[in-house]
């Protein structure tokens, strides 16, 4: 596909003046999750996207979310959206993409340790779940926030996952191995800034979902390398200013009660 | 990054207005309520809200203005999500850089050791 404005693209009918790079960064990151990855084929990433969006109206998650302790049991989770996609998905992952739409700050080491004690998923496919999970929640958020309908869904692409590891991954104090920066081997150059956060490299289990995170975030933030542009605004081709960008970015954050 | 890039355009801002939200604080911010309301609605992802929220915003800074606000509050739905979902530790250079913000927002509160 070379056209970035898909027909279906409802970003494209919207009156608002979008930015070309922002609607192409959207058609871009679709494409991305119909892929084959690296632990999960196109069909399975595509589910996941289904799945991120059930998880807004399910009614599991409703209980668990009113319930005092997130540990507490559920029954099956909605999968309304997608079915025969997402009958490709175990349950256990079906809730890991649910929690981690619903309920990110309540989620902890146990959460992912059980996950991968369960066999339904190893820390690098887990890795990649995130990345596909988080991309169709931002994707759909900008659909929300500006009253267009959501994207359909992407025709998922065939081919295997990869399962391509790459060089230097090693444990530290998060969730899932990362590649320090010291250690990125030579098809991973491209990765990292200097310097580079935790949040850059927490995907770095799978190399194409961390370029794929930095991708969008140019197209709906700005890109890495403007990072200590203080000043923002149209000197990065925005409409409003830097701080004008960290009070969202913050009371984002805040509400999600993000500690990052 | 909001104190830095607000020293930078020599604005004031009280981070109370992060923690609290509308109203909580000036937000030392050009149109940074109309901001706040936009990002809240969204959050709580409540239809009528955004559309009331996204109108001020477009009447205020314009529509240029709202398409990128709209796309900061859609790209931190999932960076908060992914460093939730990987429990990843802060940075050290974000540590020292953001220590008096921490303490004056209480943020330490959200303390990562009892996610463990």
């Amino acid at each position: 596909m070379t056209d970035d404005r898909a027909p279906a693209d409802p970003l494209r009918d919207s009156e608002l003046p979008l930015r070309d790079d922002l609607v192409a960064g959207h058609a871009a990151a679709w494409r991305h999750v119909a892929r084959s990855g690296a632990w999960w084929n196109g069909v399975e990433r595509v589910a996941i996207a289904a799945a991120t969006r059930d998880a807004w109206s399910c009614a599991a998650c409703d209980r668990r979310a009113a319930a005092l302790s997130p540990e507490i049991e559920v029954s099956e989770h909605g999968r309304g959206v997608a079915p025969e996609l997402q009958a490709h998905l175990a349950e256990p992952v079906v809730d890991a993409v649910h929690r981690l739409v619903r309920e990110p700050a309540r989620l902890s080491r146990r959460c992912s340790e059980r996950l991968f004690a369960s066999g339904a998923v190893s820390p690098a496919a887990y890795a990649e779940l995130v990345g596909v999970v988080t991309q169709a929640v931002s994707l759909d958020a900008l659909h929300l926030a500006l009253g267009i309908g959501p994207a359909p869904l992407p025709e998922p692409e065939g081919g295997e996952p990869s399962q391509y590891e790459p060089q230097g991954l090693a444990w530290e104090d998060a969730w899932v191995p990362m590649i320090l920066p010291a250690n990125l081997g030579e098809a991973e150059r491209d990765l990292y800034g200097d310097p580079t956060g935790n949040v850059v490299r927490a995907l770095s289990a799978v190399p194409d979902e961390v370029r794929a995170m930095k991708a969008l975030s140019a197209a709906q933030y700005i890109a890495i390398e403007q990072m200590r542009d203080y000043v923002g605004g149209e000197r990065v081709g925005r409409a409003i200013s830097r701080a004008q960008m960290e009070l969202v970015a913050g009371r984002i954050s805040a509400l999600h009660e993000c500690f990052y | 990054m909001l104190r830095v890039s607000s020293q930078t355009m020599q604005e004031r801002y009280d981070g109370a207005a992060i923690t609290g939200g509308r109203g909580a604080a000036p937000t030392g911010v050009p149109h940074g309520d109309e901001l706040l309301a936009f990002a809240e609605a969204v959050v709580a992802r409540d239809e009528r809200a955004i559309e009331e929220a996204r109108e001020r915003l477009i009447a205020a800074a314009g529509p240029r203005a709202t398409v990128d606000a709209a796309g900061v509050i859609a790209n931190f739905h999932r960076m908060t999500r992914i460093a939730d979902g990987t429990g990843i530790p802060l940075d050290e250079r974000m540590l020292k850089a953001s220590a008096p913000e921490r303490e004056a927002l209480g943020i330490d509160a959200f303390d990562r050791r009892r996610r463990r």
